[in-house]
């Protein structure tokens, strides 16, 4: 009986860590429950990014990536809040702080109508590789590019 | 010399004898004049530090040539600051040439670049005109606009030179661009429609950055449009139709979106081939232009659609 009882635990911690698994690459997120939130947080994200209005000229440019920069941030930190462990997950975050403060010197660079650097800056963004940090840390709906209307 | 210290600014430039009908001029005075009220920030204003000659000039400016220097003079009474002095060598009302020189100052930081006036040397400086700058793509020169007493801004390109560089005087002519009343009006992109209807394949493609950016795709893309290479195009199509009114319906992949467009209102002169670009339809509102140059059955130009900018290059293949 006691046998039993120690089998009957063992399955349950098994059963425990196995939920507790919900990313990929061998790293652990916190939780199914932590990347339902974070997915769910990034697809809020998104939604707020895709309803931008495109800047139509250079006036516009510095609001835009302004308000980029304010979602990213506001992103990172619910993401942070929620949280997830493991390499991947870090890395993650660590994506989205390091988009933030090249965001951040993109809103300088329009600020003083350097559109040069915007350019570079841009670059900057593209080679953090956001979706790819995204989808090993297992978050399927942050690894997702909004859906930006032409 | 140090970039940022302030040099002997008159620079006297030995002009071939007989060249332009003149002996000796200069680039002007940059020297002596106090910091301005507002100083353009050194990250816009350093890139223009430099000896320039003219390259091209709206002919309308009534320019032949011209050489152009810009310092950063500190002073040692606060930040640097630009100054600039200008020659140029302009046709007179007779067609005869003279020199006009001239200071630039104060600049002040504009949307794209920075603009100066354009000082009369002497005692009593008064303002003959206006310089505009456009922030340097690269290293190789500058874009800007010259207006010159009241005349409407034509465009001007300069060179930038090395530092042994010396055109001793005597700047090369500028080659004279045409003004808008020769821009392209006769109707399609080509003599006959045969020449250019059919279809057009991207040639250029280039891989998507954005691809991988999630939520910075979009930011990217604007950012990029707004930066001196324009926006990587993944992939496209045009279809042009020749008829009564010729029109072209254009597919772009570019930042993980594709778009549609439709060019209206072609039309070409030589191999200058531009339009109209709208959303939505070929009825729909004007939202950007086309420019471009036809080549054989290569077609090169810059798109320009609700604030971004793409270079394309296209091949006809009928």
């Amino acid at each position: 009986m006691k046998r039993l009882a120690l089998f009957a635990c063992f399955c349950l911690a098994l059963a425990a860590l196995a939920a507790g698994c919900g990313g990929s690459g061998g790293s652990s997120s916190g939780g199914g429950e932590f990347s339902a939130e974070a997915n769910a947080a990034c697809t809020t994200a998104n939604a707020r990014v895709a309803a931008l209005p495109r800047p139509e000229g250079e006036a516009q440019l510095l609001p835009y990536v302004e308000k980029t920069e304010a979602i990213v941030v506001g992103l990172e930190r619910e993401v942070t809040a929620l949280g997830g462990s493991g390499d991947a997950i870090k890395a993650y975050l660590a994506g989205l702080e390091e988009s933030a403060q090249v965001l951040n010197k993109m809103s300088n660079a329009a600020r003083s109508h350097n559109l040069g650097a915007v350019g570079e800056l841009a670059s900057q963004l593209a080679e953090i590789g956001l979706a790819r940090l995204a989808s090993a840390a297992g978050l399927g709906a942050c690894a997702k590019a909004p859906a930006v209307q032409p | 010399m140090s970039g940022r210290r302030l040099a002997p600014l008159v620079v006297l430039l030995a002009l071939a004898a007989g060249a332009v009908g003149v002996a000796r001029a200069t680039t002007g005075n940059t020297a002596g004049f106090p910091p301005p009220k507002q100083v353009v920030p050194a990250e816009i204003a350093d890139p223009f530090e430099g000896r320039y000659v003219v390259t091209e000039v709206g002919r309308g400016a009534n320019v032949r040539s011209g050489e152009m220097k810009i310092e950063l003079s500190d002073n040692g009474k606060g930040p640097a600051f630009l100054v600039g002095g200008l020659q140029l060598y302009e046709y007179g009302s007779a067609g005869q040439l003279e020199i006009g020189l001239f200071s630039l100052y104060p600049f002040s930081a504009v949307s794209g670049g920075v603009s100066a006036p354009l000082l009369s040397q002497g005692v009593l400086q008064t303002t003959l005109g206006q310089l505009k700058l456009l922030s340097p793509r690269d290293e190789t020169g500058l874009r800007g606009e010259l207006s010159q007493h009241g005349s409407p801004p034509a465009p001007i390109v300069f060179k930038r030179l090395g530092e042994n560089q010396s055109v001793n005087g005597s700047p090369p002519p500028a080659k004279q661009l045409k003004e808008t009343d020769e821009e392209p009006d006769a109707p399609g992109w080509g003599a006959s429609a045969a020449e250019y209807e059919g279809e057009y394949e991207l040639t250029d493609a280039a891989p998507d950055p954005a691809k991988e950016a999630a939520i910075l795709a979009p930011v990217i893309v604007v950012a990029q449009g707004f930066g001196p290479g324009g926006v990587p195009v993944s992939g496209g199509t045009m279809t042009v139709s020749g008829g009564d009114s010729p029109s072209a319906e254009l597919i772009l992949e570019a930042g993980g979106v594709s778009s549609t467009y439709f060019l209206t209102d072609l039309a070409w002169r030589g191999d200058q081939r531009v339009a109209k670009v709208r959303g939505g339809s070929s009825s729909g509102p004007v939202v950007g232009s086309f420019e471009g140059r036809q080549s054989g059955d290569a077609l090169k130009g810059t798109l320009e659609a609700e604030g971004v900018r793409y270079d394309l290059s296209f091949a006809h293949r009928g």
